[in-house]
């Protein structure tokens, strides 16, 4: 484990965020389209809704557990974006990796839409979770296209010394534009009826919007698998930093920590993408700013990214809704106008490195 | 008895196809230093890696042992050879003792996690490779001289038999570059063996036990830096552009200069 | 790197192979076993829902039609400038007075303790969902294509609503609407009409089976996109290749200001040899109007009739 001040700002920065996580989990709940609700109903609510003690009257109790699904949903797909993109990065080497640029959360969003077509026989709705199987066969499809997009990308990136940073860039932006005009395809096909359109559409904004305890089951699930491997990757992650074959020689199983990677990243961006549509730049941007502050050892990214990935969507999240009350944006829009300057940022910033291509 | 390393009419070939390495055999003894000479695309480091077992051979069988060493996991591997690279593709921005911690990969166990056995061999390997007091500096803030030290010291915590080194005085000054072949002969012990991969044919006479010369992949010479380093031997390989020498007595160890004839 | 792809695809050993097929061959097996979720049955009302909510433009224009304004509970905030009720003066403020909610969702919708909502059902799902849930009935009106679609939906809303009378009374309205229409049609018999829009990024035509398509064939006249089904892209060639008697485009909208499709057909050249664009021939339903799908496609209807009218010089 690295000693001295990184190790402290690590362990300022864990404090920190655990520290914020339950305050900034309470204002999200408190706040909503029906204005702020108090702390004593508020808890009745949710003991009520997780299982124990009296429920409030119907549609009070309705509008507490909506907003315990939102925000329980925010912070698992925050964690599990900022997860995946923390694995991404350590596997290509490369800061700029993230789920979204890669084209992983578009994989996964064509899988998803892809599977709504079909299971809803060609009705236009985004994911209905009514326990149907529905909420099995999407997720599911999710994962499928997140993980084939991954393994593009790391068959044409090439698995060698220095993963050539313009290849995976490029093949991101490539996959990304396919997988629009599959899209645009299907709307373009199904155009008789916009309606299904307008929600392949909605897709590409996200919604964290009424959330079920179906969804927040999913991003568990989704973000519980993807934790298992960690401990698995992080100290091979760390090695993999020196080169595939410098790393195979002190006995690290490259391909397995590949593979596991892949799995891992693909679960996570697909579960957040199944349950909140397509929300870019928290898999960028969370884990850049985590390794900012403790630096670039894996065993302590991989565990404060998904931390941080929750506090920073629950704080935007939030923070869009206090300040644009009812006309609320899409969190996909959302997170583009913050973390597109933010993205550029990092380019500028980035560009002494990025010379010597 | 039973060689540290063996690799037995190995033959490799790079796409295109180009044969890098032509039926080219190689056994290593404990306790020798031997050292790989040639020009440049003779195919030594491609024959390092080969022996190291980063690239499979099209033709013959790499043996460590007496056992093949495809036949044993990567990590069983890395318990018993060792590489000092030439470069790594990236520096990383940790701390010394934390990459030479690395090196104890193959040797901690994934539900145990590091014994206090792992930071002492880390410690000896430090010392070892003459950089014991570095611990704490960052890799990117080290010299060049300093920066192959700690490569050594982590193959050393490895705690490998066989020590494969890969042309450890490329970007090195004149007095890092007998410090460094000094420490290898110095570690190549009752127990371990090393390669080392280099063009300097000075250095492998100053230090070797044995030297090889490969030329267009083939094997074209070997044994004693004597038996090698004449002109017989060396110049259809490099050229009619050496002058040879010798160190006074009681050294007496032949040099080879390039100086161009008048 | 075009040769990196088989080498790199070669890495993939036999096993790894095999597992991707496997997946693919999953893939298509779920999408082949699609399976539409169960409608819910029209919920039956002890007593008539005293707490109405329409959720699309569709459902406030029809609702609004049978029910006071006290029994209406919410209203979508677009629903003054895209329903009828803007058009409705004084009678529609009354119902504009109501509370209004910005967005389909649960959590406003709740809060104005409805007994039904009305929504169109390519409206979130999710939103449904947790309505239904909470025990609110939500009935998704299906898209409304036709002068029939939306006879069938008065009748039922007025089951549903308990203002059966109300409702046949509607119908019957709209049925003498109907007929004035058909009686003057023989002066407008024959001509084409076109709905046409063009924001810029390339033109759109209403083919058969879209509400534009019903007002063209109310107002008499012949749909001259009819041989195209839906809404269709439309290029200029194909415009003047058709070139009918009447062009109809939608007026200024919020986002609209300046009616884009009107300027656009008068400042491109190439369309100047249009015949529509002489004289009264360009015809301009205010957005509402163009984009209804309620009974006001028999409004839309009458307002094109007039136009045409106008236009063909009859007295």
């Amino acid at each position: 484990m690295s000693t001295g001040a990184p190790a402290r700002r690590t362990l300022l920065l864990a404090l920190g965020l655990l520290v914020a996580l339950p305050p900034l989990a309470l204002l999200s709940l408190r706040t909503g389209s029906t204005g702020s609700l108090d702390l004593a109903s508020l808890g009745r609510g949710c003991r009520a809704a997780l299982g124990g003690g009296e429920p409030l009257p119907r549609t009070a109790q309705m509008i507490v557990e909506l907003r315990l699904w939102r925000t329980l949903t925010t912070a698992g797909v925050g964690a599990a974006l900022a997860l995946s993109g923390a694995m991404l990065q350590g596997l290509f080497r490369n800061a700029l990796a993230s789920p979204s640029v890669l084209g992983v959360t578009g994989g996964a969003s064509l899988g998803a839409t892809l599977a709504i077509l079909a299971v809803g026989g060609g009705a236009p709705l985004l994911l209905a979770v009514d326990g149907s199987r529905a909420s099995v066969i999407v997720p599911l499809c999710a994962f499928l296209g997140a993980a084939a997009a991954v393994s593009l990308v790391t068959l044409l990136a090439g698995a060698g010394g220095r993963i050539s940073a313009p290849t995976l860039l490029l093949t991101g932006i490539a996959l990304n534009s396919v997988i629009a005009g599959v899209l645009a395809l299907l709307s373009a096909l199904a155009l008789r009826d916009w309606e299904v359109s307008r929600a392949i559409l909605s897709w590409s904004f996200g919604t964290l919007e009424d959330r079920s305890v179906e969804h927040v089951k999913i991003i568990a699930v989704g973000l519980v698998a993807a934790l298992t491997v960690v401990p698995f990757v992080a100290w091979e992650l760390d090695l993999l930093q020196t080169g595939e074959d410098d790393a195979r020689s002190l006995g690290v199983h490259t391909a397995r920590v590949r593979v596991l990677c892949i799995a891992g990243s693909s679960l996570a961006a697909a579960a957040a993408v199944a349950v909140a549509g397509q929300i870019a730049f928290v898999g960028l941007v969370v884990p850049h700013l985590v390794r900012l502050v403790s630096g670039r050892g894996h065993r302590s990214l991989l565990l404060l990214s998904p931390l941080a990935g929750a506090v920073f969507l629950l704080l935007v999240e939030w923070g869009q809704r206090a300040l644009l009350g009812e006309r609320t944006l899409p969190p996909g829009v959302m997170m583009s106008l913050v973390g597109g300057p933010f993205f550029l940022g990092m380019l500028l910033w980035q560009r002494r490195e990025l010379d010597t291509w | 008895m039973v060689s540290s390393l063996a690799g037995e009419s190995l033959v490799f070939d790079y796409p295109g196809p180009v044969r890098a390495v032509d039926d080219v055999s190689v056994a290593l003894r404990p306790g020798e230093l031997v050292v790989v000479l040639g020009p440049n695309g003779s195919g030594k480091s491609t024959l390092l890696r080969v022996l190291a077992g980063l690239l499979a051979p099209a033709r013959g069988t790499v043996s460590c042992d007496g056992r093949p060493l495809a036949s044993l996991g990567l990590r069983e591997r890395a318990r018993r050879i060792a590489i000092v690279p030439q470069s790594l593709a990236a520096l990383p921005e940790t701390s010394v003792s934390s990459f030479v911690t690395g090196g104890r990969y193959a040797r901690i166990s994934p539900w145990r996690g590091p014994q206090a056995r792992d930071a002492r061999a880390v410690g000896y390997a430090l010392e070892a490779a003459g950089v014991g007091g570095l611990e704490a500096r960052r890799m990117t803030d080290l010299s060049g001289g300093q920066r192959q030290r700690v490569l050594v010291a982590r193959a050393l915590a490895q705690e490998a038999e066989v020590l494969l080194v890969d042309e450890p005085t490329a970007s090195l000054d004149l007095e890092h570059q007998v410090r460094v072949f000094e420490l290898l002969a110095r570690l190549a012990d009752h127990e371990r063996s090393v390669l080392v991969v280099t063009h300097d044919v000075n250095l492998a006479s100053q230090f070797a036990d044995r030297v090889l010369l490969l030329a267009g992949g083939r094997l074209v010479a070997g044994g004693a830096p004597d038996e090698v380093l004449r002109r017989e031997v060396l110049e259809p390989v490099y050229g009619p552009h050496l002058h040879f020498g010798r160190m006074d007595p009681p050294d007496g160890r032949p040099f080879v200069i390039p100086w161009l004839r008048a | 790197m075009t040769r990196a792809l088989p080498a790199a695809a070669a890495r993939f050993g036999p096993s790894s192979r095999r597992l991707v097929i496997l997946a693919v061959a999953l893939a298509a097996g779920l999408c082949a076993c699609g399976q539409a979720p169960p409608v819910p049955e029209l919920p039956h009302f002890a007593t008539a829902p005293m707490r109405i909510v329409p959720a699309s433009s569709a459902a406030v224009d029809m609702v609004c039609a049978l029910v006071v304004p006290e029994r209406i509970a919410g209203l979508p905030a677009q629903a003054a400038d895209y329903s009828g009720l803007g058009a409705r003066g004084a009678e529609g403020e009354a119902y504009l007075r109501r509370p209004q909610f910005q967005a389909y969702a649960a959590e406003p919708l709740l809060a104005l303790s409805p007994d039904l909502v009305l929504a169109d059902n390519w409206q979130l799902a999710d939103t449904t969902a947790r309505l239904r849930e909470a025990g609110v009935p939500v009935v998704a009106l299906t898209s409304l294509e036709s002068l029939a679609d939306v006879r069938e939906t008065f009748l039922v809303l007025g089951r549903l609503l308990g203002v059966e009378e109300r409702a046949r009374a509607e119908v019957a309205a709209l049925d003498v609407r109907v007929t004035a229409l058909a009686a003057g049609a023989e002066r407008r018999r024959g001509h084409s009409a076109l709905a046409y829009s063009n924001g810029g990024a390339g033109g759109w035509v209403a083919g058969a089976g879209t509400a534009a398509d019903e007002w063209i064939r109310l107002a008499g006249l012949t749909n001259a996109a009819a041989d195209r089904v839906g809404h269709q892209r439309c290029s200029f060639e194909e415009l003047l290749a058709m070139d009918p008697d009447l062009l109809v485009v939608s007026g200024p909208a919020t986002f609209d200001r300046k009616g884009a499709t009107e300027s656009l057909l008068r400042a491109e050249p190439a369309l100047a040899g249009l015949r529509a664009l002489s004289g009264r021939h360009l015809i301009v339903l205010p957005a509402w109007l163009y984009d209804t799908v309620s009974q006001h496609v028999v409004t839309a209807a009458e307002a094109l009739a007039r136009g045409a009218d106008v236009a063909l010089g009859s007295p």
